[in-house]
């Protein structure tokens, strides 16, 4: 759940910019937690019955007597085996260990339920194991309830403390996990009081006692994947927990909570989940969940080596790279899979200038202080902007599929998204016009500072990814034709990270943006407040150094500092309008996401936020049985 | 012979130091180091990127971390690796097996099939065998072995014969019985294994039959032809053995690529084998897996060396180890 806080992305492969998912063209009538609560705790516990099919292993009775129903899809048939890929082998099977996404894809609410889950119809949080929870009126403490008569896979009961044991484990200062930073409380994320206390009030209830407001405090909630307090306690009382549930761990041994449990793990080649027979919802017609008898997760590391796979038929679903879109589009009609175009991406790409005006260790300053003064220019930046054609570099780049971007969130992000912002569509004599009111003037046509130096800088961009190196060489031919001269520059993803973060050598910078689940701007605190470590133009100030950045520094306040979903949205306008007209990072495009997946294969509706095939996996089903 | 085994096993001690050496420096020179790429996350602060170096001591310098390697090295404690916090041999361990599988077969297939047809080639010269056999291994020769493994996956996916990658079935495997689980890994087996095997093969039998001419054309073996000897005898029990002589170097040099031999025929059909493991671990510098298989190659290689001079001390009486007395 946190691990992709909205984060700036630098990965090789960038995939998660290519990722696929489809256009919420259907709206289902989404549990909400209040209509969820009070559904439940009726006097008739749920039934458990078997609509078409046998599952295969058979359910555990009896059923939690607080199930979840899930009100939204098709009702299915039992049995079968989905066959999903993962890019890499994961690294745990630790749910608060998980730092890769190939963990997270497999243990985050497949093995491992948390209280709270995320709805990515909605976009809004839902109950899970929790059937809700209550917040004070000063927002100081939250008091959770979890359903009656849940148990973990092995039978034995999930309480109050096996949530209390998970969050002693995550506080710990021993245990490898970005879980922790999570409950930090204080206005830097440096500094760090004592975190939320925790109070178990009887098996079902606990509280958290906060020391400040946190509109977010739910969603950290949710990054909580209990683990079984009588499997590990006498491990993390020997401090061994780090070393427990690594791949070579029985897998007998990784009692969960969620829909399915771990079967076998061979190295490079597969991971199999089967159901978890005591798992605790039920579809509506109250049939128990999942419908799948099996995951099996092969390891195909390759995008390529995945598409064939998954149109010779072994895979049921994938995640479609723009690439292979037209391939699999032309034989849609007479296959068995659809391919959904799901619009643009939560991802995105961006230009950035170098403000940091500070110097480093050997005293010198860390941009030119010639260049430094045109960056810092916001005229300069609104004319790159300006000269950058952005549908130009989603044809040659992207192969005509993306989206321009203005601001810090995109169209895709339907709950946040400011849709009156200031863009700046290409215009050549707009952005010499903005130049020469800025003081700058054209010698044999290239851009001259008024101190008579010629404009030219280095874009840093990492050089295995070839999307972004491209990008890089259309805003060098774009600015060309301003007279701006624009180098490469290059360089392997672990210099263009310590170039970001500690040596701070860079003039301008092409990278992306990752998105959160959820994918709320609270989460981006670090990036948009002038104090934030990853305020990137200018990060960790002590004070913000220009006027738009106090605004937004207030603007992003006042959004946090408030439930009010309307008070909040207010806020971000306001935030992406600054971002809009002053640029700290010039946006450039968002790429298109697309899915694709057997018709066979039920309830199928893939999101643009991880796990885009497979958020929803307990109601995905098979139509007919597989044929081998 | 304890003796020279002894100096033998001895003298590759510097080279294993020198070489593992090598490597650490060469993985400490590239920017950044495990988890600098944590770093991209803007949710991870820099004093858990400064505690997590410290946990696995990466905040020393390089001499003195290569010195805690070694001494942890010597003591068979090859470390835990960064990514997956388990002990390197565990995971090498699961991955050798069917590294050794594929490049086993392979080893076989080309020698099984090197060694008759260079000698064929040979007792038959200026034939059309002989030109077939010539072609044979002239494609073998000329094709890089990533395009042929390429060019298989096609054929596969084409012809759907043969499945297009991985060792087992993904579906199925759990179901099989034993017996169809073995056909099942042999299904997958017999494209990487051709690829590998024909394309190690084609160089042994151009050698085979340039050493078998050779031998045919000595005075024993007109000798041996002019004593009335059938003209199969002649050939095997006459001139092989001495035409076999050079083989066998070629033979110990091919044991050493037993392990890496195959990494990329490995990673085009998504062999589970080491090739994967340790390009990611390269890629991800987790640096205590590669300098495992680094060394572990290395030794392939000594050992493969040494078998090779051992199986000829033992054909070959000419040749005595470790110099006469």
């Amino acid at each position: 759940m946190r691990t992709a806080r909205l984060l700036p992305q630098l990965s090789v492969a960038d995939k998660a910019t290519t990722r696929a998912c489809l256009a919420l063209l259907t709206t289902w009538a989404m549990a909400t937690l209040t209509a969820c609560k009070g559904r439940e705790g009726g006097t008739e516990p749920p039934r458990a019955t078997t609509p078409i099919g046998t599952p295969k292993p058979a359910f555990v009775e009896p059923l939690a007597k607080g199930a979840l129903k899930v009100t939204h899809g098709e009702v299915g048939r039992y049995g079968g085996s989905l066959v999903l890929s993962l890019s890499s082998d994961p690294a745990t099977f630790n749910p608060i260990l998980v730092a890769d996404q190939s963990s997270g894809d497999l243990l985050h609410g497949k093995v491992f339920s948390s209280c709270l889950g995320f709805n990515h119809d909605t976009q809004e949080m839902v109950p899970e194991l929790c059937e809700g929870y209550e917040r004070s009126e000063d927002g100081l403490t939250y008091t959770f309830t979890l359903r009656e008569g849940l148990t973990w896979s092995d039978g034995a009961p999930l309480t109050s403390d096996d949530f209390e044991f998970s969050y002693r484990v995550i506080l710990h200062p021993d245990i490898v996990t970005g879980v922790r930073d999570l409950f930090r409380q204080g206005e830097g994320a440096e500094s760090s009081p004592a975190p939320p206390r925790f109070e178990t009030l009887d098996a079902r209830r606990f509280r958290f006692h906060l020391t400040q407001r946190d509109v977010l405090f739910e969603v950290n909630v949710a990054s909580i994947f209990a683990v079984p307090k009588h499997k590990w306690s006498a491990a993390f009382e020997k401090g061994e927990f780090q070393q427990t549930m690594r791949l070579n761990v029985a897998p007998a041994d990784l009692v969960g909570s969620g829909p399915f449990v771990l079967t076998s793990y061979a190295s490079g080649e597969r991971v199999v989940l089967t159901r978890n027979p005591r798992y605790w919802k039920v579809d509506k017609d109250n049939h128990r969940l999942p419908y799948l008898d099996r995951i099996v997760y092969v390891i195909v590391r390759d995008n390529n080596a995945q598409f064939v796979r998954f149109r010779d038929g072994d895979l049921d679903a994938i995640e479609v790279q723009p690439e292979h879109y037209d391939a699999l589009k032309r034989d849609e009609a007479k296959a068995d899979y659809t391919v959904s175009d799901l619009g643009p991406a939560f991802t995105s790409y961006y230009l950035m200038f170098n403000l940091d005006p500070r110097s480093g260790k050997d005293g010198k300053p860390y941009v030119d202080p010639m260049k430094r003064a045109w960056f810092e220019d916001e005229r300069f930046r609104q004319a790159v902007s300006q000269a950058i054609d952005r549908q130009g570099m989603i044809r040659t780049v992207l192969a005509g599929r993306g989206t321009p971007m203005y601001a810090y969130l995109g169209p895709a992000n339907k709950r946040w998204y400011n849709p009156e912002i200031r863009t700046w569509p290409y215009d050549l004599d707009k952005a010499r016009a903005l130049l020469l009111e800025a003081g700058f003037t054209y010698q044999n046509n290239l851009l001259t500072d008024p101190k008579g130096n010629q404009v030219t800088f280095s874009v840093l961009t990492n050089s295995e990814n070839a999307t972004r190196v491209g990008m890089v060489n259309v805003i060098k031919d774009d600015l060309a034709r301003i007279g701006i001269k624009v180098h490469l520059r290059p360089a392997p993803f672990n210099e263009v990270v310590s170039a970001l973060r500690d040596s701070r050598d860079f003039e301008g910078m092409v990278l992306g943006w990752g998105s959160s689940v959820p994918p709320d701007p609270a989460q981006s605190k670090n990036v948009l407040l002038s104090s934030g470590a990853s305020h990137a133009w200018h990060p960790s100030q002590t004070a913000p150094s220009r006027p738009w950045e106090k605004a937004m520094d207030e603007a992003l306040y006042a959004n946090i500092g408030t439930y009010d979903f309307d008070e909040r949205k207010k806020h971000m306008d306001e935030v992406l309008a600054l971002w809009a007209e002053h640029l700290p990072q010039i946006m450039l495009v968002a790429p298109n996401q697309y899915a694709a997946g057997r018709r066979n294969l039920g309830n199928f509706r893939p999101s643009r936020l991880r796990p885009e095939l497979s958020w929803n996996v307990e109601q995905l089903f098979l139509r007919q049985p597989k044929r081998r | 012979m304890g003796a020279y085994l002894a100096r033998r096993l001895l003298a590759t001690i510097p080279l294993l130091i020198a070489v593992s050496f090598l490597t650490h420096v060469l993985l400490a020179a590239a920017p950044g180091d495990y988890f600098t790429r944590l770093g991209e996350n803007p949710a991870v602060t820099d004093q858990y990127l400064t505690a997590l170096r410290a946990r696995y001591h990466l905040d020393g310098g390089t001499f003195e971390r290569y010195g805690a390697w070694l001494g942890h090295a010597l003591r068979g404690d090859f470390g835990y690796s960064f990514r997956f916090d388990m002990p390197v041999f565990t995971l090498i361990g699961e991955r050798m097996g069917n590294t050794l599988l594929l490049s086993g077969t392979s080893l076989a297939l080309a020698w099984g099939l090197a060694l008759p047809l260079g000698s064929l080639a040979a007792a038959f010269q200026g034939t059309w065998i002989d030109r077939t056999v010539g072609v044979f291994s002239f494609v073998g020769l000329s094709i890089p072995r990533v395009f042929f493994a390429l060019l298989m996956v096609l054929f596969a996916a084409v012809s759907g014969w043969f499945p297009t990658g991985g060792m087992r079935d993904a579906v199925l495997w759990e179901e099989f019985s034993p017996w169809e689980q073995t056909l099942d890994v042999l299904h997958h087996l017999v494209l990487p294994a051709l690829v590998i095997g024909l394309t190690q093969m084609a160089g042994y039998v151009r050698q085979m039959r340039a050493e078998m001419v050779e031998a045919l054309n000595q005075d024993y073996v007109r000798t041996a032809r002019a004593k009335g000897l059938h003209g199969f005898t002649v050939t095997l029990r006459h001139a092989f053995p001495n035409a076999a002589n050079p083989l066998v170097t070629l033979f110990g040099y091919s044991l050493a690529s037993l392990l890496t031999g195959a990494f990329l025929v490995e990673v085009v059909f998504s062999w589970p084998g080491l090739a994967t493991l340790t390009v990611d671990a390269v890629f991800a510098q987790d640096e205590p897996v590669v300098m495992a298989s680094v060394v572990m190659a290395t030794v392939m290689l000594v050992l493969g060396n040494l078998v090779a001079d051992l199986l000829l001390a033992l054909i070959d009486p000419r040749i005595a180890l470790g110099g006469r007395k």
